[in-house]
């Protein structure tokens, strides 16, 4: 442990503390007694804001972490996070648009809202409400994953074999997040935002330069890492051929690896935007306009991701030691602690940290609007005034991190790896609720659940049969595709059957004539814009616009 | 959509598609030659396609602009610069 790198990132924390309760005033409303306030920051964020708080959003502490680590690890399907990055960006342009207008027509705020009006179905709303939360929740316990490797290698965890004291410093943390997120909602990742993308932008720059000059520049780098994967397999050759051991590749050169590659990038790109806290960022912008102009911009964060997974590479010709038994999540942290001087250490922590508090506040608020808007007012108590849900919304967050919280310390650390797993296969069969949603209403309501329905129980129950050389269940996200050899992405394989349950059953259900839900949405709704009538520009608490 | 606007909208398909579709085609880049600045060739090739779909995506994003605001006046529904 050292003073100069632990004093510098208790400053830089203290900073985003400041920032965090002051959030609560940039750009005041008259009260923070609803949703549209606490829980999407007045709905008035412009481009500059929108860009920080969507991009600290979507490139999370677990990413900066996890990406390089499969990197070192010699996984040769690690890189799709860049491809994934890159197929975002047109998939938000085409739809985002669309939902932001009937959103703010109707006065949604999840896109669970979104579907219980198009469809008319309260169970469709609960299905979309339920699989958001499931999937959000592991997410936030990511994050904080991210932070305890980084405490770990700063040396502020204690050698204490009771958990709590061991990881007080993550208490602490964490407990200042939740205090400040609760009085600002999400003000305060938005405020913050600035200050992570900042550092992180001025590590990575850094360290992407810096470091290969002292490692004999990247030529030097990619071959070491290929000397050092040749030997790996050479030796466990053996191990490899019985499937006790993952051969180690710089990039797929087969085709079933690249199938893999290509079927992860969609697969991910795809359920990004289904998740509900991307979905948040998304609804606090002022106008149509702004999606999709930081549609446009937001991919110089792609070229960060793709430079930092690079780091992985840096870190293994480096020669980082990561433990024994090996656990590659400390080979950043490590090679920044190895390799940069103390105080710039400092810096490089505070950016990993800080980067994990912005999405574990934008994921809480998410998932407390989620609750507050699809289950509390929608099934416990409907006349819930707007206090009533900004009040509900806020202990609800507090709720989800601190469960997030327990559940990383007091379990294994896979039980939320394994989740963020499945998070990602389930929240990919909202997608015909909410996107097809968006175009057209020829889906059947029942038709959409069932589809639901199926592609959930499909993606677990395969996701549980793959096993890996370290794991039974749960091994990892690739599974044959049905009647081929061909690995693909579960979460897609999955979907497919979603979509061809819903095309099949909706024409069946329609010539039966069960009844279709009552569409509260017109085509109009979905071009409307700011300055329209009835759309506020920003909303202040003496709007009504429910 | 009215019919003026027609063209403008599949053009922003097509540079969508532009934009998202390269990184999907793994055969074609997943190559060590040639190697530039040290960098094999499947690494720097996907970190130029980033710019490469950022100067897709921003077109379109000028030409929806253009296109979304000839809609709205078509439909009776002129646009009002709102927020930017």
């Amino acid at each position: 442990m050292s003073a100069v790198a632990v004093s510098v990132f208790a400053f830089l924390f203290l900073l985003v503390t400041i920032l965090g309760f002051s959030a609560a005033r940039w750009r005041r409303a008259k009260s923070m007694d609803n949703l549209d306030e606490w829980g999407l920051g007045g709905r008035g964020f412009g481009t500059f804001v929108a860009w920080f708080l969507i991009g600290g959003d979507l490139y999370t502490a677990y990413t900066f972490i996890a990406v390089p680590a499969t990197l070192f690890a010699g996984s040769a399907v690690g890189f799709f996070a860049v491809p994934y990055t890159i197929l975002v960006y047109p998939i938000i342009f085409a739809f985002l648009p669309k939902l932001w207008s009937v959103s703010h027509k109707h006065g949604y705020v999840t896109p669970a809202d979104f579907v219980v009006g198009r469809y008319g179905s309260r169970s469709l709303g609960l299905a979309v409400a339920i699989t958001g939360l499931l999937a959000t929740m592991p997410y936030i316990a990511l994050q904080l994953v991210g932070m305890e490797v980084v405490l770990e290698v700063m040396g502020l965890q204690s050698d204490s074999s009771n958990w709590f004291i061991r990881d007080l410093p993550l208490f602490i943390a964490f407990a200042v997040l939740a205090a400040y997120t609760y009085s600002s909602g999400l003000r305060a990742p938005a405020l913050i935002a600035f200050v992570k993308d900042s550092l992180i932008y001025i590590v990575i720059i850094v360290a992407i330069i810096y470091i290969p000059s002292q490692l004999g520049g990247w030529g030097n780098i990619f071959d070491t890492v290929q000397n050092s994967f040749d030997t790996f397999n050479t030796e466990n050759a053996d191990a490899i051929a019985a499937g006790d051991a993952a051969p180690k590749a710089l990039f797929p050169s087969q085709a079933a690896g690249q199938w893999a590659y290509a079927s992860l990038a969609l697969g991910s790109a795809l359920a990004l935007f289904m998740y509900p806290h991307s979905i948040t960022g998304v609804l606090s912008t002022r106008s149509r306009n702004v999606i999709r102009r930081n549609a446009s911009l937001l991919p110089a964060y792609s070229f960060l991701l793709g430079l930092l997974a690079l780091l992985g590479f840096v870190a293994l010709a480096a020669g980082v030691m990561v433990g024994d038994p090996p656990n590659p999540q400390l080979a950043i942290p490590q090679l920044f602690e190895d390799q940069f001087p103390a105080w710039f250490a400092g810096v490089a922590y505070a950016a990993v940290v800080i980067g994990a508090l912005v999405p574990a506040a934008i994921m809480s608020i998410a998932a407390a609007n989620l609750w507050t808007r699809n289950i509390y007012k929608a099934y416990l108590k409907p006349d819930a005034t707007p206090q009533d849900e900004a009040k509900q919304a806020k202990i609800v967050s507090l709720i989800v991190k601190f469960g997030a919280l327990i559940f990383v310390l007091a379990l294994s650390k896979s039980y939320a790896i394994n989740l963020q797993l499945l998070g990602g296969v389930w929240i990919l069969q909202t997608l015909p609720a909410i996107v097809v949603g968006l175009y057209t209403r020829w889906f059947h309501r029942w038709a959409v659940l069932a589809g639901w329905a199926v592609g959930m129980a499909y993606g677990t129950y395969v996701a549980y049969g793959v096993s890996s050389p370290t794991q039974e269940h749960f091994g990892g996200p690739l599974a044959p595709f049905p009647g081929t050899e061909t690995p693909i992405y579960i979460a897609l394989t999955a979907f497919l059957l979603n979509i061809v349950v819903v095309v099949v059953l909706t024409p069946i259900l329609r010539a039966l004539k069960v009844p279709d839900g009552e569409d509260a949405t017109v085509a109009a709704d979905y071009t409307v814009d700011a300055g329209d009538e009835g759309i506020v520009e920003e909303l202040s608490s003496t709007t009504e616009v429910r | 959509m009215p019919s003026s606007s027609k063209g403008s909208w599949i053009l922003v398909g097509v540079l969508l598609v532009a934009a998202a579709v390269p990184c999907l085609a793994v055969p074609l880049y997943a190559k060590e030659d040639p190697t530039l600045a040290g960098f094999p060739f499947y690494f720097w090739f996907q970190l130029a396609l980033i710019p490469c779909s950022v100067l897709f995506t921003t077109i379109a994003y000028f030409v929806a602009k253009a296109a979304f605001r000839r809609d709205r006046a078509a439909a009776g529904r002129p646009w009002k610069e709102g927020g930017q």
